[in-house]
């Protein structure tokens, strides 16, 4: 027979029709059998019934409700490309793309906007295709282009700009980064929201691959520090902190450098010990320990056993 | 639910086959729950507005990556925590606006700012509730909500919060154990 003090424990679970078969019958069978467990399930319940009792109160208006969710859903998707699209334009701007070009016969009106809808859930070899045939296409296809991004649907419009932005012609990259300065920001979206999205570890992955041109390794550096910012989930933050490791652990001392210079610059959380078999590389060594000194407070100069012993580590 | 989930599944599929449409049909599903969530989680009803519709926006997003690990209830109720998360961490003028919602109850006035969201609850009772689950700390309010209100069991509710079974059991009974006390006048 169960004991109160077993019982006890259960009582809500019990309550809570979380227990199963003899587990439930044995704590039942304690209920059933003692005043006490029996009063404290009925205050369970009479708890629930006044908590239930209490209704919401109001209550959202259905169809202007779901407009509101379609209106946020438009400016989210613009604000989401427009942050990311002055920073691609500028690197595709710097990075010289070979392409060879066939010759296709350019893709009419309907065909674009097809195109356009295919290359979202393309991979990546049929989206080249995709961005090959429309780059062959002429100003017409550039101009229907353009016109998606203006007034497409939210998908379409950034497709279309993603598309444009691997254009080689300056003028219509230019055009992109134009157009994305003049829209005003909506009230509703706040940028620094980016890094909280599922799919944000894409642009983590796309940042850090500015950082590799010289030219383009502030801009790579101002996305970072935004999502950062902003508040990555954890998806993103495990992208952040796995690229910054990958060139911590490069043999490339200049993808060391470029890890230590996002830790100090966006600040991303890092394990510190790994730092520390970083503090015998010729010109790194002096980097890792100013900030192992910054972040800790300590100084153990370049005595890797003693860093290692700060941080509970063994070498 | 089963009949609920599979319904859901589809909608998720006609979604993510291109129907947008589909989703329309599950916002209409949910507003209502999502709505009702939000409203207890902020005790406010433009805010719960807001977030909800937040939570849904969120949603249509992420949902062509959706893979039906969890049904799409559970999944819709993870995003709107997250988002209520985020919000808490983020706009800390909501604590200045929590404290004058608690000073409207004290003074027993409506605690609803939007009149044109349906009606109020005048019932003092009803009030008390709202006051005491709102002074709840914030793990154990949620967790309540999810039991209480959307008829969660405990697993589903630590999917949906990220944690474990046994912290959902421990939480429910806090708050339980907290809401006897303040409401023992009312029980």
């Amino acid at each position: 027979m169960m004991t109160c003090d077993t019982a006890r424990g259960r009582l809500e679970e019990l309550f809570d029709g979380e227990l199963r078969g003899d587990e439930a019958a044995t704590v039942q069978a304690h209920v059933d059998a003692c005043a006490a467990c029996a009063a404290e399930i009925a205050s369970f319940r009479r708890l629930e019934e006044v908590l239930r009792g209490a209704p919401a109160g109001a209550r959202p208006d259905g169809e202007r409700y779901l407009a509101r969710v379609k209106e946020k859903t438009r400016a989210q998707e613009r604000s989401r490309w427009l942050a990311f699209v002055p920073v691609a334009a500028a690197a595709l701007l710097m990075i010289g793309l070979a392409w060879v070009l066939a010759s296709p016969p350019p893709p009419k009106g309907s065909d674009i906007s097809a195109l356009v809808d295919e290359y979202r859930a393309a991979d990546a070899k049929r989206q080249a295709a995709i961005e090959e045939k429309l780059h062959a296409g002429g100003a017409d296809t550039v101009a229907a282009l353009k016109a998606l991004v203006q007034s497409g649907a939210p998908q379409r419009q950034q497709v279309a700009a993603v598309i444009l932005a691997r254009y080689q012609d300056k003028s219509v990259t230019q055009w992109l980064v134009d157009y994305s300065n003049r829209e005003p920001a909506s009230q509703d979206v706040e940028l620094l929201e980016i890094g909280s999205e599922p799919s944000d570890d894409e642009l983590v992955g796309s940042a850090f691959d500015l950082l590799r041109s010289s030219k383009t390794r502030e801009d790579g550096l101002r996305v970072l520090r935004k999502l950062h910012k902003g508040g990555l989930n954890r998806q993103a933050a495990y992208a952040m902190a796995d690229r910054v490791k990958g060139l911590l652990a490069s043999p490339s001392p200049r993808d060391q450098e470029l890890g230590l210079e996002v830790l100090k610059t966006v600040g991303v959380k890092f394990p510190l010990p790994d730092l520390v078999d970083m503090l015998d590389v010729p010109e790194l060594g002096d980097k890792a320990y100013e900030f192992l000194k910054q972040q800790t407070n300590k100084d153990y100069g370049r005595d890797k056993k003693a860093w290692a012993d700060y941080f509970g580590r063994r070498l | 639910m089963m009949g609920t989930d599979m319904a859901d599944a589809e909608l998720v599929l006609k979604f993510q086959g291109g129907q947008d449409g589909a989703f329309d049909d599950l916002v209409r599903r949910y507003m209502r729950d999502a709505f009702s969530f939000c409203m207890r989680l902020t005790g406010r009803a433009d805010e719960a507005e807001e977030l909800s519709q937040e939570g849904f926006v969120t949603a249509y997003r992420a949902l062509r990556g959706f893979r039906g690990e969890a049904s799409f209830r559970s999944w819709l109720f993870r995003i709107l925590i997250n988002r209520w998360r985020d919000r808490r961490r983020s706009r800390r003028r909501e604590d200045a606006r929590m404290e004058l919602v608690k000073a409207d109850v004290e003074s027993r006035g409506a605690h609803l700012s939007s009149g044109d969201l349906g009606e109020l609850d005048a019932g003092e009772l009803g009030d008390v509730v709202k006051e005491r689950v709102q002074d709840l700390p914030d793990r154990q309010r949620e967790v309540l909500v999810l039991h209480v209100y959307h008829g969660m069991s405990h697993h589903e509710i630590a999917d949906v919060l990220g944690c474990s079974y046994d912290d959902v059991k421990m939480n429910l009974s806090l708050a339980r154990k907290r809401l006897r006390e303040t409401m023992k006048d009312y029980l």
